[in-house]
């Protein structure tokens, strides 16, 4: 996943809208939106949380006291 | 200064007066022979010729009157034609070299005593042709020649001798300043940079004040700007610097290899960030004598906005100021000196991060917004802000340049670099008032490209 691969780096929604159009035709703000909360949910409890930094894009956080 | 006054004046005023006296001398040397001939002439009247023979017909006592002088002797002799002496003092000879001319004069002597001598050619119808030679002993001509030189030369000696001592009190007093202009500066350490304080006491000893006086000005303001420089490099290194230091200790408290790698990585992209300012602060320096030497170029502004936002994140977040963007999903470009443009993003939002740290909410957003011909680049605080006074006053301070930037200024140092690299770039920095009156919104304006 484009998230995860480099750890710590930040993707802008247009970056990720690019990445992830590919195999999915166009993907909208409101669909990406929802990507990423889709994601979130699955995400918790695994000790990495998704940050979205306003007008900057998301950034996987690797939970540090989980590790 | 004084000899090179008087060595060619006293050449000038000798070969004047050597060439009058010369003159004077000559003139009078012509009226004492026309004397003398004029004595020829009445002796030649009184020549008759009796019975073939030339006879003089004058009386002993007529003769005294006709050679009488008061100062000098005068002797007579008339030669006939043939040569042999017809009256008067045979020691006058005839000169050896005949001469067809009338007359003639010429220096003799007469039993040691020095003679001027006249000599008359007749030619009248009424006598066979004679001679007459009048000597005359030179007295009143040696007399006139002391006169001539006691009357003249002495006061004019003593005419020269005044005048030099005039023009040497003149001169040193005219020197003056600029013998205490020499002890001045000799005294001068290289950091007294004060104006001279002189008195002048002619124009030209005062543009030479003014001259060295604006020298030293301009120097001084080359030292401060210098100084100020200096304090701005340290200034601008400390935050990348400390950033370094973060980092660096953050890897030392690990024993996470892969975690000292991602340090030493930032360390590395830091430290070059911080190179680029250096060398960014020394194009600066340099900027006060050749504004002409950035070179601007498109730039893609949303891409710089958001690379140095991310490197501020970490730092946000230990500050715990939510930090953002607006308007970086279009790609907009302006016309900019990249390192210039970062510095002065990394500028503001440092300064924003700095001020707004403690207020509830914290928040610090950039913008980029496209106005037409212009984009703006909004850096906003939620922090104190600044009153229209403040701006105002860190306006006035950035119009200066360099000198303008005071250490020990605090935010104002940051700021003014800020507007000094918009500046450069071509564009404006603005301050305002954040929204609804809060915190400090700083606007960089720029050409659009």
């Amino acid at each position: 996943m484009e998230l995860v691969t480099p750890p710590g780096r930040v993707l802008s929604k247009k970056m990720l809208s690019e990445k992830l159009s590919g195999f999915d035709a166009h993907l909208g703000d409101n669909a990406l939106e929802a990507f990423i909360s889709r994601l979130r949910k699955k995400l918790v409890g695994s000790g990495a949380t998704i940050r979205t930094l306003r007008g900057l894009g998301y950034l996987i956080e690797v939970d540090r006291v989980s590790r | 200064m004084l000899w090179r006054v008087l060595v060619p004046l006293a050449a000038t005023w000798s070969i004047g007066s050597a060439v009058a006296f010369y003159l004077s001398w000559e003139l009078a040397g012509h009226a004492f022979d026309r004397a003398m001939l004029d004595d020829a002439y009445v002796i030649a009247a009184n020549v008759v010729e009796r019975d073939g023979a030339l006879i003089l017909n004058l009386s002993e006592h007529e003769l005294d009157n006709v050679l009488f002088d008061r100062d000098e002797k005068e002797y007579f002799a008339i030669y006939g034609g043939d040569g042999k002496l017809v009256a008067g003092t045979a020691q006058l000879a005839l000169p050896v070299v005949a001469d067809r001319h009338p007359t003639a004069f010429w220096d003799g002597n007469l039993g040691g005593a020095a003679l001027r001598i006249a000599r008359l050619n007749t030619d009248s119808a009424a006598t066979r042709p004679f001679t007459v030679v009048i000597g005359q002993t030179t007295r009143s001509r040696a007399t006139l020649l002391s006169g001539l030189l006691l009357r003249s030369i002495v006061p004019q000696l003593a005419l020269l001798l005044l005048l030099g001592l005039y023009l040497g009190r003149q001169i040193s007093r005219e020197l003056e300043p600029l013998r205490h202009l020499n002890l001045e500066l000799d005294r001068r350490r290289s950091s007294d940079l004060d104006p001279i304080d002189l008195q002048p006491n002619s124009d030209d000893v005062k543009r030479l004040r003014d001259a060295v006086n604006a020298l030293l000005s301009r120097i001084e303001g080359g030292v401060q700007a210098q100084r100020e420089f200096a304090g701005s490099v340290a200034h601008e290194l400390r935050t990348p610097l400390a950033g370094i230091r973060a980092l660096a200790e953050y890897g030392l408290a690990h024993d996470d290899a892969t975690i000292w790698r991602q340090q030493l990585q930032s360390i590395a992209t830091s430290e070059e960030r911080a190179s680029r300012l250096v060398d960014q602060l020394l194009a600066l320096a340099l900027a006060d004598e050749a504004r002409d030497s950035v070179e601007l170029e498109p730039v893609r502004v949303d891409e710089i906005v958001r690379r140095t936002l991310l490197a501020f994140v970490p730092r946000a977040d230990g500050d715990g100021i939510d930090l953002g963007a607006d308007g970086l999903d279009v790609a907009t470009t302006v016309r900019a000196a990249p390192v210039l443009l970062e510095g002065v993003l990394t500028n503001l939002i440092d300064n924003a991060l700095r001020y707004g740290k403690g207020s509830a909410p914290s928040m610090l957003t950039v913008a980029v917004e496209r106005r037409s011909a212009q984009v703006d680049i909004s850096v906003v605080d939620s922090g104190p802000g600044l009153d229209a006074g403040q701006r105002e006053n860190l306006r006035q301070r950035w119009t200066q340049g360099l000198a303008g930037v005071r250490l020990g200024a605090g935010a104002g140092l940051g700021l003014a670099i800020a507007s000094r690299y918009v500046a450069l770039m071509g564009g404006e920095l603005l301050l305002e008032a954040g929204p609804g009156g809060k915190g400090l919104r700083a606007v960089v304006r720029l050409q659009a490209a």
